[in-house]
């Protein structure tokens, strides 16, 4: 397991430090990018529910019989 | 009869013209990234240092999420005490999503920081984490919005919530700049800018700053889209939650 | 202004006149301080500790004794009902200022008993107990002049469970830091002009409580009244 742990290690680094580093750049801009972006959808999914909660919302209340309604 | 609509018109340019400027930023930001990345004989080929070899593009997005955060941090506080002033609901809707867009920057400045610093300061050790002034503040930032978030879901009445963690906001604005102070004379810091390192403009090219200023504009911006989109769905969920309270 | 201040006075002698009948808080800080000491000496063993090291140890010790110890301050207001009388009677920066004396002196006292004890289970050595002592002073105000405005704000919550150190600890991280260097400075023997030394760090706590004092006074009324 250890061994595995070290050799994955290695392996990263040779990778990272390899093209004079640039790979460490694409990590930090992966990094970033998949931050904002799951940001994003969990802003989405949430504004979604919000909207057909809206919608039920403003079909339930039209469906009211009239002497209910405030004058 | 109709019903009376919660929004009748009181929208403002923003709200008018949300796409065009979402557009906008995301073409500001095409264009740095496109700058971030021209190297070989092209433009903008900056000039190679040894240790940071191609990391010195870092620049260009590790250290946006430090200015965006500090803006969203103070957009945060200066809602908060306008808050307290007014004890108007929008103000705390306000406060409390530049506070959570604050905390994704810092997180992610965090994390980019670690990956750098990884390879290049501590480049041949096992190193992730130091204690680093930089570094320090900003966990104690992201620490303080935590307290934050615990402190508001220990709060149930919501206008008691909005004022209550307005002064918690506030008062732990007024505390950071000690931080700023104290934290450079008990550790050491490998940032530039620190104590016995160059200053940021010594190390960094002209050409450099000519990418780094539009980037630390693009990403606030982005900070600023992702807070107005937060802010969006706190008043609709506000809307909703008073339309079940109060049937029509 | 003398209205003021008999108003402050009698919010703290109050407080004074409540804890010397029962003397609850300051024997259980007492108890919780020595307890925790020797938990800090055994764990840090026979061999002696590096005086940075100690000055950390005994300013967690404090961190954690005053975050046990101060939030009940309003706690008690609002479980005895009697937070309503004080509302009616004073204005708020006097019970802040009535609340902030009488945190000062039982956290004080404290500290003073567990610094006495401290040295003597760690057998640390002073240098410069002038500026031990001043440090101790001036980090003890810093320290219940932030706790003071918290604990009215966790006495609104619903569910207050560990929110105080919570809320504290990232607040007081200045603090915190500047106070372990002056007490390291005073500490160490070599250092001659150890309040030379000790100035910043002395000068960010006086800075730290006079903000945090101030900024208290002025946010105080919007904790305290509905």
């Amino acid at each position: 397991m250890m061994l595995l742990a070290t050799a994955l290690q290695m392996a990263l680094d040779e990778v990272m430090l390899s093209q004079d580093k640039l790979y460490v750049v694409l990590a930090v801009v992966l990094i970033i990018w998949a931050g904002l972006i799951k940001y994003l959808f969990a802003l989405d999914r949430k504004l979604g529910r919000l909207e057909s909660a809206m919608a039920e919302s403003e079909s339930s209340a039209s469906e009211q019989p009239a002497s209910l309604a405030i004058p | 009869m109709t019903l009376p609509r919660e929004h009748p018109v009181a929208r403002s340019f923003i709200d008018t013209h949300y796409r065009q400027i979402r557009l906008l930023i995301v073409l500001w930001m095409t264009a740095v990234l496109l700058g971030a990345f021209s190297f070989g004989g092209h433009w903008l080929n900056i000039p190679r240092i040894s240790i940071l070899e191609h990391t010195a593009r870092n620049l260009y997005f590790h250290v946006p999420m430090w200015f965006t955060m500090m803006a969203l941090t103070v957009v945060s506080a200066w809602h908060s005490m306008r808050c307290l002033r007014s004890g108007d609901a929008v103000r705390d809707i306000r406060a409390r999503s530049a506070a959570q867009v604050a905390v994704v920057f810092g997180l992610l400045g965090l994390l980019t920081g670690s990956v750098w610093a990884h390879y290049t300061w501590y480049e041949g050790t096992s190193i992730w984490w130091n204690f680093d002034p930089k570094q320090t503040m900003a966990t104690v930032q992201v620490l303080i919005y935590g307290a934050y978030f615990a402190l508001r879901s220990a709060l149930d009445d919501s206008a008691k919530r909005a004022r209550i963690s307005a002064v918690y906001n506030v008062f732990a604005f007024a505390t950071v700049p000690f931080l700023l102070y104290v934290l450079p004379r008990q550790m050491e810091s490998l940032h530039p800018g620190a104590e016995g390192n160059p200053a940021f403009s010594e190390i960094t090219h002209p050409l450099m700053r000519l990418v780094f200023y539009p980037a630390v504009i693009g990403f606030i911006g982005v900070g600023w889209l992702l807070y107005h989109q937060r802010v969006r769905a706190r008043k609709l969920e506000q809307q909703l939650e008073n339309r079940q309270y109060t049937p029509l | 202004m003398k209205h003021w201040l008999r108003g402050t006075w009698a919010v703290l002698r109050k407080d004074l006149r409540l804890e010397l009948r029962s003397r609850y808080v300051l024997n259980a800080l007492l108890v919780f301080v020595l307890s925790a000491l020797l938990v800090v000496a055994l764990a840090a063993g026979a061999d002696s500790v590096d005086t940075r090291i100690q000055a950390g140890l005994l300013w967690i010790v404090i961190l954690f004794t005053a975050s046990l110890g101060l939030g009940r301050a309003f706690v008690v207001e609002e479980e005895c009902n009697t937070a309503l009388l004080l509302r009616l009677h004073t204005t708020g920066s006097m019970v802040y200022t009535g609340k902030l004396a009488y945190s000062f002196l039982s956290v004080l006292t404290v500290n003073g008993v567990l610094v006495m004890a401290f040295l003597v289970l760690l057998s640390v050595e002073v240098a410069h107990a002038g500026l031990l002592v001043v440090t101790l002073a001036l980090g003890t105000l810093g320290l219940s002049g932030a706790t003071t405005l918290l604990a009215a704000i966790i006495a609104r919550t619903a569910r207050s469970g560990p929110l105080l150190p919570m809320l504290l600890f990232p607040l007081l991280m200045p603090l915190l830091l500047a106070a372990v260097e002056a007490t390291h400075l005073s500490l160490t023997g070599s250092v001659a002009g150890a309040w030379n030394a000790a100035a910043s760090a002395l000068a960010a706590m006086t800075g730290f409580t006079g903000v945090v004092i101030s900024a208290s006074v002025l946010l105080f009324d919007h904790v305290w009244h509905d």
